[in-house]
């Protein structure tokens, strides 16, 4: 049988052959896959290299500034859940994640898990069979600054993606993940 | 800084490190992540194969029986669209997908989309906005039907993962997406 039909069309692989290009570079398949994945990264990297473990930098709740809100489109001075955690294999950082949580749109059920901040954002939507979409915005390199500096140990350049969570046609989380660009490539 | 925190349980991982013990055999990362990943497999395999296309074998509305009426949670005898199709690179077949949709669950723009034969079942969801959640129900090595080894033109056993979606609490989707067991490996 002679297969035919139209090439599926895809954004963000255009997107990584114009980093490619633009930087020189030559992403790997793992790369390329935990940029563009639509499911948790947390779940990838625990097949791919077994147990990992997740470690809080920080998780507290503040009132959204002029560029938080934004992200979440939310009023200014609302509350957001800020989180940032490390994802580690034994001690080795893999990647950095920020996220800002509106908890108010999320499902309540989700609520305290959210709060405690034990088990990552996309084991909890699981958990609890939450039902949302999630949406790549941004996928770029970019320098690393103090805090990356300081948790990966380099000061190389970084491979960062954002994207958000939507429920219930809000935007319920939004997520900042990087990692240094050595990372996970052929040469790893 | 000394990173501490709890191991994240995971099931896939799991069900693959199962796998691996039973048939004595070691996955490759691209097969560990065609198994594990939630999102549409289609862009997966365009990511790191370039651009690939749908070919649409088989597709049409026919009553439920009992498998499908159990995995889809209806009625047996309730209409569902059965949608075959299979993922190529240039002619050569990469992946197998079957599809039930009950239509009594679908807009009618989904509907109005799935006979668009161009169109995947993920970029179906994308398109309408679609908030759902995937539950992956079964991973599992096994013989090829007639039908496989027609497509593939190989006798091997066959890698398959089956899924379900649901949507507004209700499944919309119960899909098996099947490669052979060599595929991937590299």
């Amino acid at each position: 049988m002679k297969f035919e039909g139209k090439i599926v069309e895809n954004k963000l692989n255009k997107r990584l052959k114009e980093i490619e290009k633009e930087k020189n570079i030559k992403f790997s398949n793992t790369q390329k896959v935990l940029l563009t994945v639509e499911g948790s990264i947390t779940a990838i990297l625990d097949v791919l290299y077994g147990k990992v473990s997740i470690f809080t930098l920080s998780r507290h709740f503040e009132k959204a500034n002029q560029d938080t809100s934004k992200l979440v489109n939310i009023d200014e001075g609302e509350e957001i859940n800020y989180r940032e955690v490390i994802i580690h294999r034994r001690g080795q950082p893999l990647i950095y994640a920020l996220s800002l949580i509106v908890l108010d749109r999320c499902k309540e059920e989700a609520h305290q898990d959210i709060i405690d901040g034990e088990i990552p954002l996309g084991k909890v939507i699981k958990k609890h069979k939450v039902e949302s979409r999630r949406e790549i915005q941004h996928i770029y390199i970019e320098k690393p600054d103090a805090t990356l500096r300081e948790l990966f140990k380099t000061s190389e350049d970084f491979i960062t993606r954002n994207y958000i969570v939507i429920e219930n046609d809000e935007i319920t989380i939004w997520t900042k993940e990087s990692f240094p660009i050595s990372y996970f490539s052929d040469k790893m | 800084m000394k990173f501490q925190g709890t191991i994240i349980k995971n099931e896939v991982r799991e069900k693959i490190n199962k796998l691996e013990e039973e048939y004595n055999t070691t996955f490759s990362t691209t097969q560990k992540l065609l198994l594990c990943e939630r999102g549409p497999i289609t862009t997966i395999l365009d990511v790191l194969y370039g651009e690939v296309s749908l070919f649409m074998l088989d597709q049409h509305i026919e009553k439920s029986n009992k498998k499908t009426s159990k995995v889809l949670n209806i009625n047996p005898g309730d209409e569902i669209d059965y949608r075959e199709v299979i993922v190529h690179k240039s002619g050569r077949p990469l992946v197998h997908t079957v599809s039930c949709i009950p239509t009594s669950r679908c807009s009618d723009e989904v509907l109005e989309d799935l006979m668009q034969e161009q169109l995947t079942t993920g970029k179906i969801i994308e398109k309408n906005d679609m908030e759902t959640y995937i539950r992956i129900n079964k991973i599992s090595i096994e013989k090829p039907t007639a039908t496989m080894e027609e497509l593939f033109k190989t006798n091997q056993h066959m890698l398959s993962r089956e899924y379900v979606m649901t949507h507004n609490k209700e499944v919309v989707i119960w899909t098996k997406e099947s490669c052979p067991f060599s595929y991937f490996k590299v």
